[in-house]
């Protein structure tokens, strides 16, 4: 079976869970018709029915490598064969024993373990073993008096203990699923082995077709809107021409002849007839329409209603995988669930598996102790993992996912981190908890060892935190000290109704998820601070990056900013960054596609959408663009001045100096420099200026009439939005007492103008805003 | 009864119409594999022009030719991927295959057409200025090209006598320079 997977593999267990439900149906009647007791005419039809049932079921099992059901299956049949040669009557305890021979063969084709290690259990074996020992010695059968009874009167030693344990873990396995949500799910998937249902069995990626075909129907409604939209066009401008006619007609009228009247009249009837055909052309199709509109509205808000399922279908198979995993350990885990009933995408959910499977994996294999350890720690020597699911908003779920084993350790996180270059040792030294647990999801060459080495918590979390925010959602972990793992994760309930802002750039049309932007907002060319070269904004009452929309994309960009401009706010772990765009169209509901087998992975780009225009958009992946934008900002990539209007090329300073000659010279040599030079006469001109100028640097002398270059330096710092401008003092003030009063005021440099040359003033403006 | 059917083998006449017919059944048979021949070893190919050449495709690999309204493209995506297309809801990403080969020539249409290449795994679209015709073409017309001139030259089957390039729609497909697979922070990707 391993062989076959995928789409295949898909379809044949669909396949197979609808025959084998048809199969146990007809074997289930069958065994009670033996039960009760039946004529002997009736009774070998009976037995040559469930012969071939089996038979069939055993081919059928084999189809999908159930092996453990086929090979129940082949010992079932010789059983059945020996009735049937023998034409032996079985007795009514040998019926009952059949028919917990067949609760067994149900579980088992429920369970639909076809991997290897798939290991019949002892309550099956003993089975097998028991049908053999039948068909062996048939008078048994008919006899019904030998003790065929219970499979645990038989064993003894060993074997009732397996079973025993066997039992536990089922009985645990059921506990942790409630019975109820079960019976749910079962329905939805269709292997619900139930008679007649009034559910019919539908591939997923074929209802995923019809799905994305509908959605195309948005498109076509659309082309219709624009033509009725020309239909009323045509009505208004025929209303025009009816008047004008009118007009014209009117002054004919007083001249005309008798033909001439006649004429006009008929004129005016074919005109008039016209004219109400066409309203009530521009009516009707202005009526189908809206209904057009309505129809597909609701067809589409079923659609995508249908594509949702319980979490239960996808929790339900790890209970077992966690025993198995388990198992094979040594240790022992169970698994909890809470809120399995939560409804959820399918395709999300068929997204979320792998994910899923790797971190119990992970928790298996690394987080839980074994036995031993664990009371050695005074914690329950089962260990526990769990799953809690809630819906946390209207288009939001959460998913909580932990375990109670030894949780990471975050200095041996930090010393692979730093000995793979991740991080450099001050930089670990000086990082919180949650920095450091980030370090688990560090994508690049380096990462599969770092996990590996650390208990191999994380393996492949980049994997996993990548699959979760390219469905919209994010995921944040948590390890209390020794009290194991969390994983927290947001997921958008449908990859078919999350909220998308459309936004423009280069022309361009974007679709950003709602859930990801933390604000929009408009900004002014004022609110940008420009510091040390790069572009900020004040948001929430500190500084933020501001990189534009276009740089990121890596698109041409448009040239200058307007005077205001939208900026989206979105956040990267504690960092955010204001990302500036050229225009909101708005917010709508976004459906997303997939990208095709060639763009298995785009940089910053999550999928396709259609918008409400049925034009096609690509969905912006947000933690990229945040990650993208952060980058760029802080190894200073960004094209450092993009917003501010006029200043693309030359930086601008503001020069304060009371003394005409000293001024002239300060111009010429920054101009030389290639810098934009503004001038006051002192520090309260300056002052003045210094909002409209919004200069790069300050330069200022220090003895100046009305305002001092201290004062100035002061207050320039208690400005909130040039409080970090790059001030620079010159003076002939050379004591030390001076300089300190430079520095205390907040000066960014003190230059003495003894020492005063251009070479050095102009190093240090580079220095300060280059 | 069995004799008679026997006799009717043996008559030499009949043996070889049948076996003429078997002939033309099993050719038309394998249809479903990717070198359709016909009756005298010629194929089909889609012929299509990209700047001022004119290149073809044998229809095997050939599903559809459409002209789409628009074609959206895809930011930080190589130069090659012109964008993606909606064909009845399905995502196609469209090539430009005179960017991927660094052709002279570049597309010139403002509006291409596309034609839709498909196998059992792979299915991208190939932007082109104009989609010709289907003609048939015998192996024997198709003449192989100078070595190494381009990076063309690894996927042309050869030239026709008109001077139309033959390209090997199979090796296209299986072309993996064409998948986009990048992080941010996989540090595989320069900027600028």
């Amino acid at each position: 079976m391993s062989m076959i997977d995928g789409d295949l593999k898909q379809r044949l267990l669909a396949a197979f869970r609808g025959e084998s439900a048809d199969r146990m149906r007809v074997l289930s009647a069958d065994f009670l018709k033996l039960e009760k007791g039946c004529g002997v005419e009736e009774l070998s039809i009976v037995i040559e029915s469930s012969y071939r049932e089996l038979h069939s079921l055993k081919g059928a099992a084999r189809a999908v490598g159930l092996s453990v059901v086929e090979e129940f299956c082949q010992a079932f049949e010789s059983f059945f064969s020996v009735l049937k040669k023998m034409r032996l009557v079985p007795s009514s305890k040998t019926c009952a024993v059949m028919l917990s021979w067949l609760d067994l063969l149900d579980d088992m084709i429920r369970e639909e373990d076809d991997s290897a290690a798939a290991k019949i259990s002892p309550q099956v074996q003993l089975a097998i073993s028991r049908m053999k020992e039948l068909a062996d010695s048939p008078q048994e059968i008919e006899a019904g008096g030998v003790s065929i009874d219970h499979v645990s009167e038989l064993p003894i030693g060993e074997a009732e203990e397996e079973i025993a344990a066997e039992l536990e873990g089922a009985a645990a396995g059921v506990a942790a699923n409630d019975p109820v949500a079960d019976d749910g799910i079962k329905q939805d998937s269709g292997n619900m082995p139930t008679s007649m249902s009034d559910s019919v069995r539908i591939s997923s990626s074929f209802l995923t077709g019809l799905l994305l075909q509908t959605e195309e129907l948005i498109s076509s409604r659309n082309s219709q809107s624009s033509r009725v939209n020309e239909i009323s066009e045509l009505n208004s401008l025929l209303g025009d021409f009816k008047v004008l006619f009118n007009g014209l007609q009117k002054r004919r009228l007083d001249f005309a002849s008798d033909a001439e009247l006649k004429l006009s009249a008929q004129m005016d009837k074919t005109i008039e007839d016209f004219s109400r055909r066409v309203e009530a052309l521009a009516v009707s199709s202005r009526r189908a329409e809206r209904n057009l509109t309505s129809r597909i509205d609701s067809l589409l808000g079923d659609f995508k209603n249908s594509m949702l399922l319980p979490f239960s279908s996808l929790l339900d198979v790890f209970p077992r995988m966690v025993r198995t995993l388990s198992a094979e350990q040594g240790k022992e885990c169970r698994m909890d669930t809470s809120g399995e009933d939560v409804r959820i995408d399918r395709r999300i959910l068929e997204m979320l598996h792998d994910p899923l499977m790797h971190m119990i994996r992970n928790s298996v294999d690394h987080g839980i102790e074994d036995r031993d350890n664990r009371i050695a720690k005074g914690k329950n020597p089962v260990g526990r993992i769990f799953f809690s699911i809630t819906q946390s908003d209207r288009d939001v779920v959460k998913i909580v996912y932990g375990d109670d084993g030894r949780g990471i350790d975050l200095e041996r996180l930090k010393a692979v981190a730093v000995s793979k270059g991740v991080v450099s040792a001050e930089e670990a030294q000086r990082m919180d908890r949650r920095t450091v647990l980030e370090i688990i999801f560090v994508s690049g060459m380096s990462t599969s060892e770092i996990i590996t080495d650390i208990s191999g918590r994380g393996l492949g979390m980049a994997i996993v935190r990548d699959k979760v925010e390219s469905l919209g959602g994010s995921i944040v972990v948590a390890s209390p000290e020794d009290k194991g793992l969390r994983v927290i994760m947001t997921i958008p309930v449908a990859l078919t109704s999350f909220r998308g802002i459309v936004v423009e750039s280069a022309g361009k049309s974007f679709v950003v998820p709602k859930s990801s932007v933390r604000k929009v907002m408009l900004i002014r060319q004022d609110d940008i601070v420009v510091a040390g070269g790069k572009e900020t904004v004040f948001v929430f009452g500190r500084p933020l990056p501001l990189v534009s929309i276009s740089d990121i994309l890596e698109l041409e960009d448009t040239g200058g900013k307007p005077d205001a401009f939208p900026v989206l706010v979105v956040e990267k772990g504690r960092k955010a960054v204001a990302i500036s765009i050229d225009g909101l169209q708005g917010e709508q509901d976004v459906m997303a596609k997939g990208m095709g087998a060639l763009l298995k992975r785009v940089r910053n780009v999550a999928g396709f959408s259609m918008l409400g225009s049925g034009e096609l958009a690509p969905i912006l992946h947000t933690p990229d663009m945040a990650r993208t934008a952060l980058g760029f900002y802080a190894e200073g990539r960004i094209r450092s001045i993009v917003h501010r209007q006029g200043l693309q090329e030359r930086k601008k300073v503001l020069v304060a100096e009371d003394s005409i000659t000293s001024r002239m010279l300060l111009k010429n040599v920054l101009e030389a420099a290639g810098y934009e030079v503004v001038t006051a006469v002192n520090g309260l001109e300056a002052l003045h200026k210094i909002e409209s100028v919004a200069p790069d640097v300050l330069v200022s002398d220090v003895e100046m009439p009305q305002m001092d270059g201290f004062t100035l330096t002061a207050k320039v710092r208690k400005m909130m939005s040039f409080s970090s401008l790059p001030i620079i003092l010159v003076t002939s003030l050379g004591s030390a007492e001076d300089r300190e009063r430079g520095v205390g005021a907040g000066a960014d440099a003190y230059i003495i103008k003894s020492s005063f040359d251009q070479g050095n003033l102009l190093e240090v403006i580079d220095r300060l805003v280059g | 009864m069995e004799t008679n059917t026997l006799d009717y083998f043996k008559r030499e006449s009949d043996r070889e119409l049948l076996r003429k017919r078997a002939e033309k059944l099993a050719l038309t048979i394998s249809g479903d594999k990717l070198v359709q021949e016909d009756y005298y070893g010629k194929r089909e190919f889609v012929f299509f022009r990209m700047g001022p050449h004119v290149y073809a495709f044998e229809t095997a690999v050939v599903k559809e030719v459409m002209i789409p309204e628009y074609i959206v493209s895809v930011p930080c995506t190589p130069d090659f991927h012109l964008g993606v297309m909606s064909v009845r809801g399905y995502i196609w990403a469209v090539i430009d295959l005179c960017a991927f080969w660094g052709l002279e020539d570049k597309l010139e249409s403002e509006n291409p057409g596309v034609i839709l290449l498909a196998d059992g795994d792979t299915e991208f679209c190939i932007a082109v200025d104009e989609i010709i015709g289907v003609a048939a073409v015998s192996e024997a017309e198709i003449k192989p090209l100078p070595e190494g001139e381009n990076r063309l030259t690894d996927f042309s089957l050869g030239v026709t006598s008109d001077r139309s390039t033959i390209l090997k729609g199979a090796a296209l497909l299986l072309e993996e320079a064409f998948v986009v697979n990048e992080f941010v922070g996989s540090g595989q990707h320069g900027l600028s």
